[in-house]
């Protein structure tokens, strides 16, 4: 064990994770500007979501469906009622300086989030719903600042868990885990680039054993799923620091930074901070320099957000009715889709790719649902669908092939209308590029199977005339196997109709039998 | 015809149906209110901003319209002065307030889009105070309106250009906004009809807001049955507004959805008015409060014309009437600093001229911006909704308001109306009150209450005081929440049992005036 695991060792990671997801809506939260990603600044706005005096927010009902489905997936506790927040707060990309949210009435309570690689159970904390904010954007040499209110009004879904996750590894499960329920749910496009998903992590460590948590850090900034593992990497090594060193650390919020620590701890009193040494002595051997949680401000200096109930939208009623309802709309969650592939007889890894991409299994399921085994549909998706998707870089939602043809080409497998390989390396592709079933492609081209007396008979025309080969085989050296087989294949060198591998390989294996057989005797 | 001066006198109702058989043009009402507030406006200062071109045009569609033979709607030609809090597109809309010179609204608030679909012509934007907080007028950035009875007066407020402009004679009609009695106070103190519909009659939608769960916006008029032709156009609810609702269904209304089943709701009842078996419960604490002997005189001989006239009247208590300011205090400044927060100098509005960072640009623009009754609310809000205070004051004001509620609702239990004064005294002197803003507060006790409840409220002209510069009464009627049909309905039936009594100010002008 290195020191430095030894020291981490002495100490355990407590950390609680908040999600904003954006919800995939076709229109804001509270007006009909469309949500479109990269649009021309401010192009996507109205006087509602630009703040105008005057405006109202109107609840987009299609947002509100999408947050309740999360909350009744997760199991959330539902109130009979729920209602929206004002948050106030100033900054020039939120227009109205408040933002519309929940705090004393979420959408959902508690809850709970079983991962799907560790099969352990998060404890939700709250789902609720809430606007996004537009985006701010410095200009070079700091003369100016831009905003662009394209995204304020995007709705969003907060996700808030409590900190029941102990290590890194299993922040990245339930990233995992989160992102496949929010699209199973199609609740969210889940593009970190498009900052569809935006992770913050409260991250504290205690001494083993210690019951009571330490004070907990805030980071925000986290981006991408890199950032997220690295942010709490770095946070768990710095506090540890601060502990190893006879210090404790304190409530605060920070930024994670990819750039590097030039300004490193400025302005940290030296009661909160250790030598940049120190910590790095802790991070893993390939941090490099760069890659580091900034500090924002502590928790003096938190902003009073004065929350008060937005009197201008009512209650929104969520009856037990129509719980009930969307609880049975559900689809079916990943977990559960998983097992239920793997008792299937589909191989774990191959269940686990599937559910993770929901066009895919949806795709799966209509092989399936047209007669084709489970193992042999998996197969055929991720392989020849699989393959034919990343060449043309499309989603399983927009596949060229129907489903029909994948079960179409099962069935001249398994029926034998043309050698396997023939099927999958000649057919296949000409199937995918025209547009054809693989029968009428065979049609087509004027493919067929040959008879297999005429595969029968020129097998033992080889073996005939090659009696060294025979011998070779004979005495086990099954190289002589692959000669015949050539052999074989070159007699239909002038045929259309190819002979199939196996039959040549069924016919040769009775030879050899037969021939042993006959010299014991 | 008409003497041009004379339109001005004739109420909305003749003057629509005038222009739509075509006796008199649309444009020649227009140009006869264009002429009247030139005549007075140095005066009175009723307008911020008269958009004489604009309603030119107006009118000359409406006209245009006529003549094709189609309809142009209930309000056909008759022109609108409209509170400069309500958004016109195109035209500048302030609000009253430095921060928003020079501020052009690029939407129509639904109330005036549903006015220019009633064929209404509107005049200009009417003067209040700033952010509507106030009850003078005296608090907008561009200078007070006057009483139209005595220029050395206040006109009330906030609404108190809507107010002064209908008492002049510049607008038979005017839009107006109700946050704490900033219809109703006005037109008591200027002598005409201004009516406060019950939450979420009217769409909010357009209107900048004050305080979002007590501003009502409502009509003034010079009698009760012009006010009920406006509301016709006004009411209903609003998709864009989630907070106006549709009382013809039941689940808003409860029983009284029935009040709004028929296609006019308000001139329907209007017309069929009386006072026969109507129960009035007079407010005991309201006539204790009023120490002004004519205001009472005033209110207590309209009582007894009403009973002349077959009402009953009993008395009632509000048991909670002394609440009623502080608790008002608390819920509409708490909503108001949120609300205002929006004017910072980023996004539109006055930006300071000093080279700051983005924190001395909130800071300058909102020191240089608004006025001191609006910083002193702001500070006010904030300071109710802090972290350590929100339970001992916000929470505490929003239970307080329930019960103010629940009070109102049991005085209202077997009485169709609740009555007293609108306002204890009548108009004041310009600057009595403008620097005690507890004394300015204290205005407004007899009509916060009913933003709180939520409830409609109506004050109607019921006499004058004596002296050689006559002032007008105002005498409030309040109904449960969804009544406004009757309500509206019971003041017609009261002004006319008034009339001839020397009470209407419909049927006084203001002397003095040009």
């Amino acid at each position: 064990m290195s020191a430095r695991d030894e020291v981490l060792g002495r100490y355990e990671l407590v950390v609680g994770v908040e999600v904003h997801a954006q919800l995939n809506t076709a229109t804001k939260l509270f007006c009909g500007c469309r949500l479109e990603f990269a649009a021309p600044p401010n192009s996507r706005t109205c006087p509602v979501c630009l703040g105008h005096p005057g405006v109202l927010p109107a609840l987009n009902r299609a947002a509100f469906e999408k947050a309740l489905r999360l909350a009744v997936a997760f199991g959330c506790r539902l109130e009979p009622a729920t209602e929206l927040d004002r948050k106030n707060y100033y900054y020039p990309d939120l227009p109205k300086n408040y933002q519309i949210s929940q705090m004393y009435h979420n959408l959902g309570e508690g809850g709970e989030l079983v991962l799907l690689r560790s099969g352990r159970t998060v404890r939700m904390h709250n789902v609720h719903l809430e606007e996004d904010a537009g985006k701010l954007s410095h200009a070079e040499g700091g003369r100016a600042s831009t905003v662009d209110l394209n995204r304020a009004g995007t709705p969003l879904a907060e996700i808030v868990t409590m900190p029941d996750f102990r290590s890194v590894d299993e922040v990245d499960d339930y990233m995992d885990t989160l992102t496949e329920l929010l699209r199973t749910l199609d609740v969210c496009r889940c593009q970190m680039q498009e900052g569809n998903l935006r992770f913050e992590a409260s991250v504290s460590v205690r001494p083993r054993g210690q019951e009571a948590l330490g004070a907990r850090t805030e980071i925000k900034n986290l981006n991408s799923y890199s950032a997220v593992r690295k942010g709490i990497t770095y946070e768990h090594a710095r506090q540890v620091a601060l502990l190893e060193a006879g210090k404790t650390p304190r409530q605060e919020t920070r930024l994670w930074d990819d750039e590097g620590a030039t300004d490193y701890e400025q302005g940290v009193p030296e009661a909160l901070r250790v030598p940049r040494r120190d910590v790095w002595a802790l991070l893993p051997p390939d941090w490099g320099d760069t890659g580091w949680t900034r500090f924002m401000r502590s928790k003096e200096q938190a902003h009073d957000y004065r929350y008060f109930p937005e009197p201008d939208l009512p209650a929104f009623e969520v009856s037990p009715a129509r719980v009930d309802e969307i609880r049975r709309a559900l689809p079916e969650l990943p977990g559960p889709r998983r097992l239920r592939y793997a008792g299937l007889g589909v191989p774990q890894k191959t269940a686990e790719d599937l559910t993770r991409d929901v066009p895919l299994a949806t795709y799966f399921e209509r092989v399936m649902a047209l007669g084709v085994p489970a193992p042999d549909a998996a197969n055929y998706v991720m392989n020849q669908v699989g393959a034919a998707l990343n060449a043309r870089g499309l989603s399983a939602a927009d596949c060229p092939v129907p489903a029909e043809h994948v079960a179409d080409l099962h069935a001249m497998i398994v029926g034998k209308a043309l050698p396997k390989d023939q099927l999958l390396k000649e057919v296949w592709p000409k199937t995918v590029e025209e547009g054809l079933a693989p029968s009428a492609v065979a049609a087509k081209y004027g493919l067929q199977a040959l008879d297999d007396a005429l595969v029968v008979a020129a097998t033992d025309e080889a073996w005939a005339a090659n009696p060294k080969s025979v011998e070779d085989l004979l005495a086990g050296k099954d190289k002589a196997k692959r000669a015949l087989v050539g052999a074989v294949m070159r007699a239909f060198k002038a045929s259309k109709a190819k002979p199939d591998p196996a039959a040549i390989n069924a016919r040769l294996d009775a030879l050899l039998a037969d021939e042993r057989r006959r010299r014991l005797l | 015809m008409t003497a041009p001066g004379e339109l001005c006198w004739t109420g909305a109702a003749a003057l629509a149906d005038r222009v739509r058989r075509r006796e008199v043009s649309a444009l020649a009402v227009t140009e006869a209110h264009l002429a009247r507030a030139a005549a007075v406006e140095p005066q009175v200062k009723a307008f911020l901003r008269v958009t004489a071109d604009a309603a030119r045009a107006e009118a000359q569609a409406i006209d245009a319209r006529l003549a094709r033979g189609e309809d142009p709607g209930p309000l056909c030609g008759v022109p609108v002065a409209v509170k400069d809090n309500l958004c016109t597109r195109g035209v500048e809309t302030t609000a009253g307030s430095r921060i928003l010179q020079g501020y052009v609204p690029p939407y129509d608030a639904t109330v005036v889009e549903r006015l220019r679909q009633a064929g209404a012509v509107t005049l200009g934007k009417a003067n209040l105070d700033e952010f509507a907080m106030g009850s003078s007028t005296e608090n907008s950035a561009f200078g007070p309106t006057t009483n139209p009875w005595d220029p050395s007066r206040v006109p009330g407020g906030s609404s108190g250009g809507s107010a002064a402009a209908v008492a002049a004679g510049e607008a038979p009609l005017a839009l107006g906004s109700d946050t704490g009695g900033s219809i109703r106070q006005p037109a008591a103190l200027c002598g005409c009809v201004g009516f406060k519909p019950t939450y979420g009659a009217v769409s909010r939608f357009g209107l900048i807001a004050f305080a979002s769960s007590l501003d009502q916006v409502g009509p003034f008029a010079r009698d009760c049955a012009d006010a009920a032709l406006l509301m016709d156009v006004l009411w209903g609810p609003d998709p864009r507004d989630m907070t106006a609702r549709d009382p013809r269904d039941a689940r808003v209304a409860g029983p009284l959805a029935d009040l709004w089943a028929a296609p006019r709701p308000f001139s329907t009842a209007a017309a069929g008015a009386s006072l026969e078996g109507v129960t009035l419960g007079v407010v005991k604490e309201y006539l204790e409060l009023t120490t002004d002997a004519e205001v009472k005189g005033a209110v207590l001989a309209a009582l007894d014309r009403a009973r002349a006239a077959g009402a009953s009247v009993r008395e009632v208590s509000l048991g909670l009437t002394e609440f009623a300011i502080p608790t008002y205090q608390l819920v509409s400044t708490a909503e108001a600093s949120s609300n205002l927060a929006r004017y910072d100098g980023v996004h539109y509005g006055h930006r300071t001229k000093e080279r700051v960072d983005v924190v001395g640009l909130y800071e300058r623009s909102r020191a240089e911006g608004f006025g001191p009754e609006v910083r002193r609310r702001i500070f006010l809000g904030t300071f109710v909704l802090s972290s350590g205070f929100y339970d001992a004051y916000y929470l505490k004001g929003l239970r307080a308001r329930r019960r103010i509620r629940d009070d109102f609702l049991r005085a209202l239990d077997g009485v169709d109306a609740l009555v007293g004064p609108t306002s204890p005294f009548p108009a004041f002197e310009l600057g009595a009150r403008a620097h005690d803003p507890l004394a300015m507060y204290a205005v407004d006790v007899f009509t916060v209450s009913t933003n709180m409840a939520g409830l409609p409220g109506l004050s109607l002209p019921c006499g004058f005081t004596s002296g050689p510069r006559p002032l007008p009464i105002g005498l409030q009627l309040t109904g449960r929440p969804w009544s406004d049909p009757r309500l509206l309905a019971i003041g017609r039936a009261l002004e006319q049992a008034l009339a001839g009594a020397g009470g209407a100010g419909g049927a006084r002008r203001p002397e003095g005036l040009p």
